[in-house]
């Protein structure tokens, strides 16, 4: 587990640039499709081999270890001692099912004295659900799972979320639960639509191809880019994404390759409304109805919003400016011959390419537009007042009068006659018709029947502008949340499922990537330098299914070496080939090339079964040695294996490795005796207060805000494709578990479980936490140490006297003046929901400082003072509103103070100036309420500090001084001794 | 076979724990640093001060001219024909349709003359429009750059490009690979800090991603509207004990730790865990230290001024100032100064917002003789149009109403320090300040440059992700000399 990959990045990176350096046009020349012949015989692209079992020296469990000890022997090692069965047992229940061994099965394992023994516990734990969610974990982090799509609304922070990605994340653990073969795991992700017979529930498994990252900026392009990649690196281990632009630089796959599997999924899409998981549910789904309902109103609400508009938006291009913008494009465009190539032209010049045509048309006949005919003809670079003199004074017959006299200076450049133009016309924009006919000419050429500004109402999509796309993308906001709000509603589970479309479309290269650049046109088929010459254009739809059941043949040489690299490094921390979805030339060859295609074929020859893989690979000696050294192996008397094998790319030892955010999370809800062994589900927040107690797999993943205490334990990213985590220390770790409310919440939890708070003896309690947490017994010395911390004093916190947060309430209220509290805090705030950004809800909250008001009508933000006895009090109030930089409409936030007993005892409206309010004297009684109250009327922060002194001056309450986080409070020596143990060493590794 | 009733341990010493001064000693001779620098890699070794991690300072490519960067990051695009570029012609052109047009996001009409004046200052003469009259004090040490150019007028690909190199794709950022590439001087504060008041600029987090760089180097993120220390860095208080009681906690954890340890001694992963509590415990104190301005002197706080903006960059300043690597400063959330409408009162308000402010940093870095290792970086993700937008309240009667759109095809930023050519201007957009002609610098350009400043060769400061190197200009940029002093 040692993290390798910066070394090795640089190491490599020179390597590469060296290569570039010395062949500087390898890529470009020999950029010829062609297969060359150390590509035909590079490792990884020949067939796997049976490879026969070396005979060793060493014992040996299984042929694993067999191909091991071969390399090992060679150079004069060994493996180390098997480890002892706590280290044992441990090492096997985090690595199958990321969760520590109980006391009691620690108990059983230590007494176990059949030979199989450790085998019985492999084959409990393959049994056991975790295995699924510890499996599946890893999976996901080859998948980007994540359970939002990205950011849709800048300027409001608003993320589009999955409404069932979570759907996909539990076809994934299920299927590792029930040891679905390999082969059939891959053709249900990709093709799970299209298998014949197929259970619906499989059609969750097609999130691994929709859960890319989408939203603002992320282009149609990427997210097919996305899909090639987890497909390409996640299941066959080669970089196919490099060939977007140009032939791969150092690997067999040429930019058509890239585009044969992007043509696959770009016939696929998303359907229009989510398959159901089970039919059966479709009956009474009254989420289906609301949602028809919504969609009903929307469309109306948007036909009005046209309606309206659409006067507004003609008159827009009616204007002059506008007017001479398209006349000159009308005669600049004038050469080109098709539509696509004006279309281009108007998209570059910025011209409505709609009325760029209809100008086009327009100016070709009727009296007005003779002399700009003349004009127009005067070829470009001979244009001059003279020739423009002339062209106009060859018509001037059959001009309109109007024009001929606005004409009577020949215009020096097409762009003024444009100009002139486009002044007589806006002019004559009247509505009603005037009495000269001439002037009704001029008037008609914007209005008249045809005329290129009397545009249609059907055709109002085709002039919008962008903000008016802008204003029905409002309208439509709530349709669009409308399908997560339900999923999080108890809507029956439905799929993010893809489909083919009706009919395929022919795939093209684009150039250079550029999407408006398409090249020559390609077939959706598989990798040549894996399907061979004689290969076939897929022909099945879309072509999924066909690419599923490529990759998924025993005969590809890249899935099931992937695969098993994949298991094995899972297992030991570092993989056969250290480059796990980069088996190209790039890539690191395999330290053990015989052994990867031993296991890849075991795998096929096993039925694909992933769960036997596992045992083969945990019942060798290899998985079994120690970690640590014995006593002799540092006095220098052997050869030092560190010495020859540094990086233990000969596994002379097991890696040692610290728990993943998962394992360690997981563990201290274990700890805490509180952990939620449910499966499955919706996502939950695993940082907002009351703590989430569900294994860490269910925690809510948002692309936009990977939580802190994820990200400094080097969760992978949810954007692409994660190989392998990375693995750093740094001292942000160590905070969270110093100084995490919810490290501390476990550490008192442990100390409440009722087996550790029975004991009344303080030697038996310590006992027990070492026995609950690391499953032995201290050592004298370590029991010394914590029966001396626990009896010192100091290490307990001094009684409290009483707890001035205990007074404050945080909530909002509504139209009848109901108070509910806030059932969330997160991130130094109350509020409604744990999850922030969360499109469902709005946004508001309560914060030390202040807070954050939304628009919500009826609804007020309250923060809630209760009185503790009878008597008078004085208040202090300042309340300030926070304007951001930028804002000019800002009206001020009302606010108030009220009291339950008389009613409102102060009031104002809040500006850029702070209010300060002072009130000297209010009786109050016990229980009753002074609320600090805030209207929503808009989205707006504010300030607000408030003191309340006790008029007998013997206790003073202060808003920002006493608002804390709900879990924080005094902590005995005890807790703080448990707190301890769960940072320790012994609790973050495993051996 | 272990009897379960019986500690696992066979270490003869484990009857005694060391003592934290023992152990200090011990890590102190050596062996500790030693272990980490192999846990980190080829090119960390641990430097005399003993530090080390992915986050230990390293050498560049050759002698840098800076040494840290601070980015006033002026998000939504600020009008360059408002501020440093100044057109005359644009006078003459106020209210007719100019001779050129380009396509931005939104449709635009007229020329639209800017509403302030402009002026020469100092001895390079370089123009500033009134609304920067503290930074125009400064203008002999600015290096401006008046013909920037992007790809596209939108807010989400140009952020990224200025921040990542990448119009869309999730990329390394320009503090994450200085931080992979150079480490960080303080080991108790992070590397790469991102200040923004009151939220996230738009395309938040994404414009300080670490993106396949290891976490370690994405930009820490903090809200500068708070004023406490445990909104800043999370989890840097304790809310339930106090410090000497979390120091006796820390000792016997460290306690416990060399138990463990002992056995297990060729492993640097355990020694780093030690460290890092260390490590932590220092950092509550430092950090706190760093983030809390009113511990700076009346007369630094009031040169800075009283205001958000100000406090911003006073923090900025002493993060520099303790060894933070990269600095990003953002004027606040969203987008500020997007100013498609009321331009004239926005970009006024927005400039008065921080313009004493950014003078105040120039002048106390120079006093103290940062300014000379330390890169002032200041713009947006790209410039406005010359001319109104037709859009909402703009493009109306009524000229208060007017705003500008966005605009990729040239803008200005100016940099200052760490070994940019002091009192120069850089290129030129045409009459009308709309596109860049003469001497176009593209964002790639840019940051091939900065790359050198800080002693980066752009094409070989590389990390190996899915299949190839990968660089922060990828496969563009090329330095502009010109710029360096």
């Amino acid at each position: 587990m040692i993290p390798r990959q910066i070394k090795f990045v640089v190491l490599l990176s020179c390597l590469a640039l060296l290569a570039i350096v010395q062949q500087p046009s390898a890529g470009a020349q020999q950029s010829g499709e062609s297969i060359r012949p150390e590509h035909q015989s590079f490792w990884s692209f020949q067939p796997i081999a049976d490879p026969p079992v070396p005979a060793v020296r060493g014992e040996v469990a299984s042929p694993i270890d067999a191909f091991l000890l071969a390399r090992l022997e060679a150079v004069g090692l060994t493996y180390r001692a098997e480890s002892d069965r706590r280290t044992l047992l441990r090492r096997a229940t985090y690595d199958l099912t990321g969760l520590p061994p109980s006391p009691a099965e620690v108990a059983e394992f230590l007494a176990d004295r059949a030979p199989n023994a450790f085998e019985k516990v492999v084959d409990r734990l393959l049994a056991s659900p975790h295995y699924g969610e510890r499996w599946g974990r890893h999976w996901l982090d080859l998948a980007r799972y994540s359970d939002t799509v990205g950011m849709v609304d800048a300027g409001r922070n608003l993320q589009a979320w999955f409404p069932y990605a979570y759907t996909y994340r539990d076809w994934v653990v299920r299927a590792l639960n029930e040891d679905l073969p390999y082969d059939r795991f891959i053709l249900q992700q990709l093709a799970a639509d299209r298998l014949p017979d197929n259970d619906p529930r499989n059609l969750a498994a097609l999130g691994f191809l929709s859960l890319s990252r989408g939203g603002l900026g992320v282009t149609r392009e990427e997210k097919l880019d996305d899909k090639i990649d987890v497909v390409s690196r996640g299941l066959l281990g080669l970089t196919v994404s490099c060939a977007r632009c140009h032939n791969h630089k150092f690997d067999p796959i040429p930019t058509r390759d890239y585009y044969s599997l992007f043509t696959v999924f770009a016939n696929s899409r998303e359907p229009e409304e989510l398959p159901l998981l089970d039919a059966r549910s479709a009956a009474d789904d009254r989420h289906a109805r609301e949602l028809t309902a919504e969609r009903q109103r929307v469309a109306a609400e948007v036909a009005k919003l046209r309606e309206s508009r659409f006067p507004a938006l003609k008159a827009l291009y009616r204007t002059a400016p506008e007017v001479a913008r398209l006349l000159v494009g009308v005669a600049e465009s004038r050469d080109l011959k098709t539509e696509a190539e004006r279309q281009k032209f108007a998209r570059e010049k910025d011209l409505n390419p709609f009325l760029l045509e209809r100008w086009r048309v327009a100016v070709d006949s009727g009296a007005v537009w003779v002399v700009w005919r003349e004009l127009a003809a005067i070829p470009a670079g001979k244009f001059s007042s003279e020739a423009a003199g002339a062209a106009i004074a060859s018509v001037a017959d059959s001009a309109n009068p109007i024009v001929r006299e606005a004409f009577r200076t020949p215009p020096a450049t097409l762009r003024e006659a444009a100009d002139t133009y486009a002044r007589l016309l806006s002019a004559a924009d009247k509505a009603e018709p005037c009495a000269d006919p001439h002037e009704e000419a001029l008037r008609l050429a914007l209005h008249g029947e045809g005329a290129p500004t009397n545009v249609d109402f059907s055709d109002y999509e085709k002039i919008m502008l962008s903000t008016d796309r802008q204003n029905e993308g409002g309208k439509r906001r709530r349709l669009e949340t409308m399908p997560l709000a339900h999923a999080y509603d108890g809507a029956p589970p439905r799929a993010q499922s893809l489909e083919d479309l009706p009919t395929p479309q022919p795939g093209h290269i684009l150039v250079r990537g550029n999407p408006n650049n398409r090249g020559e046109e390609v077939q959706p088929q598989f990798l040549r330098i894996l399907a061979g010459e004689s290969r076939q254009p897929f022909a099945n739809g879309s072509g999924r299914l066909d690419l599923a059941r490529a990759i998924a043949d025993p005969k590809n040489p890249l899935t099931a070496r992937v695969i098993v690299n994949r298991v094995w490094q899972y297992h030991f921390g570092a993989g056969i080939v250290r480059t796990p979805s980069d088996f190209g030339t790039r890539g690191e060859q395999p330290t053990h090339p015989e052994l990867l295609d031993h296991l890849a074929r075991g795998l096929i020859d096993s039925g694909w079964s992933l769960k036997a893989l596992h045992r083969r690979i945990m019942l060798t000696r290899a998985y079994r040695q120690s970690s640590s050294p014995e006593m002799g192996d540092l006095s220098g008397s052997r050869r030092n294996p560190a010495e020859i094998d540094p990086e233990n790319r000969l596994l002379w030892k097991m890696n040692r490795r610290r728990l993943e955010f998962e394992e360690l999370r997981d563990s201290l809800l274990v700890a805490g005796g509180g952990l939620d062994r449910r499966l499955g589900g919706l996502p939950e927040s695993a940082i907002a207060w009351p703590f989430g107690l569900r294994r860490t797999l269910y925690s809510f993943i948002d692309r936009a805000l990977v939580p802190n205490d994820f990200r400094v334990f080097d969760f992978a990213s949810p954007d692409v494709h994660t190989p392998q985590r990375h693995l750093t220390t740094v001292p942000q770790q160590a905070l969270l578990l110093m100084n995490s409310p919810f490290v501390i919440a476990q550490a008192r939890s442990l100390m409440a479980r009722p087996e550790v708070a029975a004991s009344r003896d303080p030697r038996q309690r310590v006992r027990i936490l070492y026995r609950l947490l690391f499953g032995r017994l201290p050592a004298p010395a370590e029991l010394a140490a914590a029966l001396a911390f626990v009896r010192d004093k100091a290490n307990d916190s001094p009684p409290a006297v009483s707890n001035p947060g205990e007074v404050w309430s945080y909530g909002t209220t509504n139209a009848d003046g109901l108070f509910s509290p806030y059932s969330h805090f997160l991130s130094g705030a109350w509020r409604s929901s744990p999850m922030p950004g969360d499109p469902r809800t709005p946004t508001h909250f309560i914060s030390a400082h202040g807070g954050l008001a939304a628009e919500e009508k009826g609804v007020t933000l309250v923060r809630r003072w209760t009185s503790p006895f009878d008597g008078t009090i004085s208040l202090q109030s300042l309340f300030e509103q926070r304007f951001d930089n930028g804002c000019r409409k800002c009206d001020g936030l009302p606010a108030r103070i009220h009291s339950s007993r008389n009613g409102s005892l102060a009031n104002w409206i809040g500006g850029s100036a702070p209010v300060e309010t002072a009130l000297a004297q209010v009786a109050v009684a016990r229980g009753e309420t002074i609320d600090l109250v805030v209207e929503m009327a808009r989205a707006q922060e504010f300030k607000w500090q408030v003191t309340i002194r006790r008029l007998d001056g013997a206790v003073q309450w202060d808003s920002v001084r006493d608002f804390r986080h709900p879990a924080a409070g005094r902590l005995t020596a005890w807790e703080r001794y448990a707190q301890v143990l769960l940072a320790s060493a012994e609790f973050m590794m495993i051996d | 076979m272990t009897d379960p009733n019986r500690p696992a341990s066979t270490d003869p010493l484990a009857d005694r724990l060391l003592t934290r001064r023992e152990l200090l000693q011990a890590c102190g001779t050596g062996l500790g640093s030693l272990a980490l620098a192999t846990l980190i890699g080829a090119d960390a070794q641990a430097d005399q001060k003993g530090h080390s991690g992915p986050l230990a300072p390293k050498p560049p490519h050759f002698t840098p001219r800076a040494k840290r960067v601070i980015h006033l990051f002026m998000n939504g695009g600020p009008s360059q024909v408002d501020t440093f570029d100044p057109k005359p012609m644009l006078d003459k052109y106020d209210g007719r349709p100019l001779p050129i047009h380009l396509k931005t996001e939104r449709k635009t009409g007229v020329g639209f003359a800017s509403p302030w004046k402009f002026q020469k200052h100092g001895q390079s003469g370089i123009e500033v429009s009134e609304l920067y009259p503290h930074v125009a004090r400064h203008v002999d040490k600015l290096c401006v750059v008046r013909s920037m150019i992007t790809e596209l007028p939108n807010h989400e690909p140009s952020l990224l490009m200025m921040n990542c190199g990448d119009l869309r794709q999730i990329r390394p950022s320009l503090g994450s690979w200085l931080t992979y590439g150079l480490g960080t001087d303080n080991q108790n504060l992070p590397g790469f800090v991102v200040l923004c008041p009151s939220g996230y600029p738009v395309s938040g987090t994404q414009n300080w991603t670490a993106g396949f760089l290891p976490s370690v180097y994405q930009g820490t993120y903090i809200d500068t509207k708070e004023t406490e220390i445990e909104r800043l860095i999370e989890h840097i208080n304790n809310l339930h004990s106090t410090r000497p009681q979390q120091r006796r906690q820390l000792d016997l954890l460290a306690q416990l730790n060399a138990t463990y340890q002992r056995s297990r001694l060729e492993d640097p992963l355990i020694e780093a865990q030690i460290q890092s509590y260390e490590l932590a415990f220092r950092m509550q104190a430092e950090a706190t230290d760093a983030f809390d301005v009113s511990r700076e002197p009346e007369s630094i706080r009031q040169m800075y001024g009283e205001t958000l903006y100000g406090r911003e960059l006073l923090m900025a300043r002493r993060l520099l100032e303790r060894g933070v690597r990269f600095v990003q400063v953002w004027q606040g959330k969203d987008q500020p100064w997007d100013n498609h409408e009321y331009l004239a009162s926005s970009h006024k308000m927005l400039a008065q917002a921080t313009d004493r402010a950014i003078g105040a940093l120039l002048t106390d870095l120079h006093q103290r003789g940062m300014l000379e290792d330390t890169l002032v970086i200041w713009g947006g993700e790209f410039g406005r149009t010359p001319v109104v937008e037709l859009t909402g309240a703009s493009g109306g009667s009524n000229k208060a109403d007017w705003g500008r759109d966005h605009n990729n095809h040239g803008f200005t930023i100016w940099m200052a320090g760490g070994g940019v050519r002091p009192g120069y201007v850089h290129g030129a957009t045409d009459e009308f300040g709309f596109a860049a002609i003469e001497d176009p610098v593209h964002v790639h350009d840019l940051h091939a440059t900065i790359l050198h400043l800080l002693g980066f060769d752009h094409e070989r400061l590389t990390y190996r992700h899915a299949g190839r190197d990968f660089r922060l200009t990828d496969v563009h940029g090329s330095l502009v000399r010109p710029l360096i002093a």
